[in-house]
């Protein structure tokens, strides 16, 4: 084992040395490259400049990548990504003296100017802030199911309410896979019909009123007549409240769906294109 | 004998100014004329022993003053009052993120406010202050332990409890258990390892230091694949938990581990996140510690306040502590030495295969966040989450605001050692009520489902007027009959109910004292 990494430190110290001389190629790149957008809620230290990240990369890959992981995650050597050192550094201040000294068992770099080595920190820091940015997480491939069996699930629960043909006409098209899914389960938000809107019928004082609803809590309704114009009304005894909820079925599904079943719904709305 | 009455007198002279400093025997109390710690007293219950106002009288009770906190500039983290205030002689203390302030308990007049020159870290909320004879303290979320005079604000001096650059920040109201102040600390961004320490009130030097996750050979090490992964676990200590002065134990809850959504590279229990733990307060030693969510891979975190019962067990007394947990599930221990009695559902869950030997649930791991999604229910945000909830001894109930609700967990960092969150949440539905808890079974005695859609998560308080407030998502604060669950009063602030109410007694006059939104709001009877 002591002889492997021996090895292995010797061809590092060797890489090294390509990675320093293609440094002046990469500091060529465009100084313009915007910064990646960052959460500000949970971002709060300096986002490095994308052009400092691109060179930092071009550097840190071949010079420490074998050790530390191409992407900072580590590997024989200890991940960069939530090293302590790493994150308490700013510009290169801390990791900066590890790097020209080196450590034991690992091999030091003496030739990185100060400026690649901010590069370098810029690069991890990047790496850091994705790691913590996780609005910016990306989804993966989630159309894994099975379109007959979908298609057979869809006939037996949702085909009383929808048809490919009519409301569901395009669907596949409309939505990412994974917005999609979610959709199965209880549709809000982006896209969803004015059909699939409550609608209230309050009678009060003998009188009944029925619209869309707009408010209700334990003590007061609110609906929107076909005119647009808004009654409210406050809930008691006398006030009959009924809501109608075209929605239901879904709640109804939510609660016998398993994870396949969802899946193979989705394989099957995704033909729907 | 004559020393009580003597220490009775003071207080009562005491109670008549304000701005004078905390007797630490009123921290061993039940809460009557002063509010003095995060739950009111150690045993979590928040439950008041006032009963002027009733489940008769509290139709005439009626808004006596509000205040708005008075950031001097924009709020940080929204502005909302999710501290739980302390009444103490007359005057609240309370904190949001970098700020802290008194006011006047009488009118809401504000007597003064400190701000905090932040460096950074996520401005999410703070829980509020801890009092320590004339000395107030609270967490940034830069992690300073700040003290300050609690007579005009001026600052005694801050230390650094934990390191923003690795990604903590602190939520916590510290806690006050003889001289020790306990402060925990959060941050789940970037898989740090969670502790919790007591620090000198005088100094804020630390006494003692315990890691949440253990490090290599030691106890607890065998629920981790690896170092790297013990030490990178997470299980933050957002909360502040509860106190038995007879056993000299301190309950908290701590958090999930880390990577949050991603367990691929952290195999095993992971002990002693997910957890209710007992410390001795003086050493910070574990004693015992029961296992809420063995495995957490979804943001189950069980820092929801461990609720001391005196109970009657098979007819026998018994030293109980409750919780209800995020993960969905109710607990009921023998606070002595952790052993199980109770693990019920209080909502409908899909991620647990049954119990194991020591009452712990078994995860699912069919349920564990995939690439392509799973359904998941709860949501990452719970069956209930942080909002504190109540026991009352006059109705044997536990409450607490339950959310049933349904979300995709996506993975969307597959590699075999993943970090930070690891993935990804869609929420879809949900739905809010309050519950009554049978404490000796964890069955619902009694439930109100709040109207229509929408999540939330409301602080509880039970009072001897056989009354529970609590909140709903339309910014009602509610007003219950305790022991039959009917809605006997309610109010609509201007914001949602975001912390835990209090009550206490000034001049003769109870007063039940509400964050809302950005505000604070005080009720009283009218007549």
């Amino acid at each position: 084992m002591q002889r492997l990494q021996f090895l292995r430190l010797g061809w590092l110290a060797i890489t090294a040395l390509p990675g320093f001389v293609l440094a002046p190629a990469q500091a060529q790149a465009p100084a313009t490259v915007k910064a990646p957008q960052r959460s500000p809620f949970l971002i709060s230290r300096p986002v490095p400049d994308q052009a400092s990240i691109d060179r930092g990369r071009a550097l840190y890959v071949p010079t420490c990548g074998f050790c530390h992981g191409t992407n900072a995650t580590g590997a024989e050597g200890p991940d960069l990504v939530r090293s302590f050192v790493a994150l308490r550094d700013e510009g290169g201040n801390e990791i900066g003296p590890v790097i020209k000294a080196g450590r034991p068992g690992m091999p030091a770099f003496p030739q990185l100017t100060d400026d690649q080595i901010r590069d370098i920190a810029a690069f991890l820091r990047n790496r850091q802030q994705d790691a913590i940015d996780r609005n910016a997480y990306q989804i993966k491939n989630v159309n894994t199911g099975n379109i007959e069996k979908g298609k057979a699930y869809f006939a037996a629960h949702c085909a009383a309410c929808h048809s490919p043909e009519k409301d569901l006409k395009g669907i596949g098209g409309k939505y990412e896979d994974a917005v999609l899914l979610g959709k199965i389960v209880y549709p809000t938000g982006r896209g969803v019909t004015p059909a699939a809107r409550r609608t209230v019928t309050v009678t009060a004082n003998g009188k009944a009123i029925s619209g869309r609803l707009e408010y209700l809590d334990d003590f007061e309704v609110g609906l929107k007549d076909s005119t647009g114009e808004y009654h409210a009304f406050q809930r008691g005894p006398t006030v009959k409240v009924a809501v109608k909820d075209p929605l239901a079925g879904h709640e109804k599904l939510m609660k016998i769906f398993n994870d396949a079943d969802l899946h193979d719904v989705l394989a099957y709305l995704v033909t729907m294109k | 004998m004559n020393i009580p009455r003597l220490i009775s007198a003071c207080l009562c002279l005491s109670a008549f100014s304000w701005g004078q400093g905390l007797d630490p025997k009123k921290l061993l109390q039940p809460p009557t004329d002063t509010w003095p710690s995060y739950n009111g007293d150690y045993s979590g219950r928040r439950f008041s022993t006032l009963k002027q106002i009733n489940s008769t009288s509290v139709g005439n009770m009626t808004l006596a003053w509000t205040y708005r906190m008075n950031f001097g500039g924009p709020a940080p983290g929204g502005g909302t009052m999710k501290a739980t205030p302390l009444m103490v002689n007359g005057v609240l203390y309370f904190s949001a993120p970098d700020h802290a302030w008194a006011v006047d308990a009488r009118t809401g007049r504000q007597l003064w406010h400190y701000e905090w020159k932040s460096k950074g870290g996520i401005h999410i909320g703070s829980r509020g202050v801890a009092i320590y004879r004339d000395w107030l303290y609270f967490e940034t979320p830069d992690n300073y332990l700040i003290c300050l005079n609690a007579k005009d604000g001026t600052e005694r001096w801050h230390t650094e409890i934990g390191d923003v650059r690795l990604e903590y920040f602190s939520t916590p109201a510290p806690m006050v258990i003889g001289n020790h102040i306990i402060v925990g600390t959060g941050g789940d961004s970037l898989d740090v390892p969670g502790y919790l320490e007591a620090r000198d009130p005088e100094t804020g030097k630390v006494q003692w230091h315990w890691n949440t996750t253990p490090r290599p050979g030691e106890p607890g090490a065998e629920t981790w694949p690896n170092k790297d992964a013990m030490e990178h676990g997470g299980g933050m200590t957002w909360l502040p938990g509860t106190y038995d002065p007879e056993l000299n134990l301190y309950y908290l809850g701590t958090g999930n581990p880390n990577p949050v959504w991603g367990g691929q590279g952290r195999k095993g229990d992971n002990l002693y996140t997910c957890s209710i733990v007992a410390l001795n307060p003086d050493t910070g030693k574990m004693v015992w510690y029961f296992q809420a969510s063995p495995h957490d891979t979804h943001d189950w975190d069980a820092i929801q306040t461990p609720v001391l019962i005196d109970g009657m067990i098979d007819g026998k007394p018994r030293k109980l502590v409750a919780q209800a947990s995020r993960n969905g599930y109710y607990f009921l221990l023998d606070r002595t030495n952790g052993k199980q009695i109770v693990s019920e559902p209080f909502i409908k869950l899909n991620w647990s295969k049954g119990l194991d030997k020591k009452g712990q649930p078994i995860p699912d791991p069919e349920k564990d966040p995939k690439p392509e999604g799973i359904l998941s229910m709860p949501a990452a945000s719970g069956g209930t989450n942080w909002a504190p909830p109540s026991f009352s001894p006059q109705t044997g109930l536990f409450y607490v605001s339950g959310t049933e609700n349904y979300s995709l967990l996506f993975l969307t960092d597959t590699d075999e050692k993943p970090e930070g969150f690891a993935g990804k949440e869609t929420n879809l539905w949900s739905k809010t009520s309050v519950k009554a808890l049978d404490y000796k079974t964890g069955k619902v005695k009694w439930m109100h489902e709040f109207p229509g859609l929408g999540g939330g998560n409301f602080g509880v308080l039970s009072t001897a007027g056989n009354l529970v407030f609590t909140g709903d998502q339309f910014n009602n604060f509610i007003a219950f009959d305790a022991a039959a669950g009917t809605i006997l009063w309610h109010s609509r602030l201007g914001g949602a109910v975001a912390n835990g109410p209090i009550s206490y007694e000034l001049d003769g006059k109870q007063y039940v004292v509400v964050g809302g939104g950005d505000s604070i709001y005080a009720f009283a009877l009218n007549r």
